[in-house]
């Protein structure tokens, strides 16, 4: 049984969707970040960071596993699970380059504009907004054109899908960023939230 | 054999110092980012989107693999070459951990250092690049914390101490960004630099 303590941010819903979709065992917890539960004693034990999310694998080889930082999430949960990541090298490979896509180029600049709007609204001038905003449309116009020729971003199914997926949602619930014009990408979004287990990752870890 | 095509920024020496210390066989072609190379149509070619650094695999199990992205390069050549990043989930688990923190807590504020400096250096107020800058000191101290108590960040020397190391390289080759008052730090980062396979894959990408 694994124990998840996790919001509805990006980084928390990646680690909600990808254990409902990989079949793992598993109790969601929600941790009220507007209350500051990410910064009581109890759970600064388990994260000295803070930050959510955090899994506690009381299943793992060697006791129980604290596991923090998403993406580590992403590739443990895959891996335990053998499901969401492919294990030939080639397609492994091309999963863990869309996942790090999505971490790196998509990512900082998303985290930069979230940066800016919480903390210094007002104080950034519109061209260095627009400037991550460009790079934002930049990484997600390269994943619509490899969407026009498939269905997912990275042959099937899979965690890269998972993070990039959880970085739109964010850009559209929290920073009101929806990309209406690039096609494939919308279809893409549309179809992972219509899955079963992205629809119960997403309703376990609450709202936005 | 592996080609690399890469220069002398975080993701490149990531890519070159991932190969140098794996041991396998491979060349280093040096992109010159301020000619321009990085958006030649031969290069473009191996990445659409125009960054260093790029792999091709000629080795690879299903015909040549080209793959971008320098954390997909470091796992990709972590697991072909079986070292760098251990094979029992718990470690493993353990070095993804600390590459996902070196990739998002620490790449992407330090990639907003990077860019207001660069481009809008004097039209973004010093606040804003303060509170970019404490959040990767923020960082790289809870690393320097970790270090403390162990020689590298996650277990054995491994991709993950590769991945910091690169960026706090950069905050300082590029950045003047040195954390002097962060000792254990300091020592990981002289014990990282002083390797041999650091040294090499460091001369091959070429001056900062």
């Amino acid at each position: 049984m694994i124990d998840a303590y996790t919001a509805a941010t990006s980084n928390g819903l990646r680690c909600a969707i990808a254990l409902a979709e990989s079949g793992l065992r598993h109790t969601i917890h929600k941790i009220d970040l507007s209350k500051g539960d990410q910064k009581t004693p109890k759970f600064l034990r388990m994260n000295p960071a803070g930050q959510i999310p955090v899994i506690v694998d009381k299943d793992a080889a060697d006791g129980p596993l604290t596991l923090t930082e998403s993406t580590a999430i992403l590739i443990y949960v895959a891996e335990k699970s053998g499901k969401l990541l492919p294990a030939g090298a080639g397609p492994r490979a091309r999963v863990f380059e869309a996942l790090a896509t999505a971490m790196t180029d998509v990512y900082a600049p998303f985290n930069a504009l979230f940066h800016i709007q919480d903390d210094f609204p007002g104080k950034v001038p519109d061209e260095v907004i627009a400037d991550f905003d460009g790079r934002i449309r930049a990484a997600l116009t390269r994943l619509d054109e490899k969407l026009a020729k498939s269905e997912w971003v990275a042959g099937d199914f899979s965690i890269a899908d998972i993070a990039l997926y959880c970085n739109v949602w964010r850009l559209k619930t929290a920073l009101n960023r929806s990309f209406p014009d690039l096609a494939n990408l919308q279809r893409w979004f549309a179809a992972i939230a219509n899955r079963p287990g992205v629809q119960l990752g997403t309703s376990l870890a609450g709202r936005p | 054999m592996i080609d690399l095509y890469t220069a002398a920024t975080s993701n490149g020496l990531r890519a070159a110092i991932g190969l140098a210390e794996s041991g396998l066989r491979h060349t280093v072609r040096k992109i010159d980012l301020s000619k321009g190379e990085q958006r030649a149509p031969a290069f473009l070619k191996l990445n659409p989107a125009g960054h260093i650094p790029v792999i091709v695999d000629h080795g690879a199990a299903r015909g040549p693999l080209t793959l971008t992205e320098s954390t997909a390069i470091l796992i990709y050549v972590a697991e072909k070459s079986g070292r760098l990043l251990p094979s029992e989930p718990d470690g493993r688990a353990r070095v993804f951990e600390a590459l996902a923190n070196a990739m998002t807590d620490v790449y992407a504020p330090f990639e907003g250092l990077m860019h207001l400096h660069g481009e809008f250096g004097d039209k973004v107020p010093a606040e804003v690049a303060a509170g970019f800058d404490a959040l990767v000191r923020g960082a790289l101290t809870r690393i320097d914390g970790h270090l403390a108590g162990s020689e590298w960040v996650a277990g054995a020397f491994s991709i993950a101490d590769i991945a910091h190391y690169c960026t706090v390289w950069r905050l300082k080759t590029r950045l003047n960004r040195t954390y002097p008052d962060l000792a254990h730090l300091q020592r990981w980062f002289a014990a990282v630099a002083s390797r041999p396979g650091v040294q090499l894959g460091t001369s091959l990408a070429g001056r900062p």
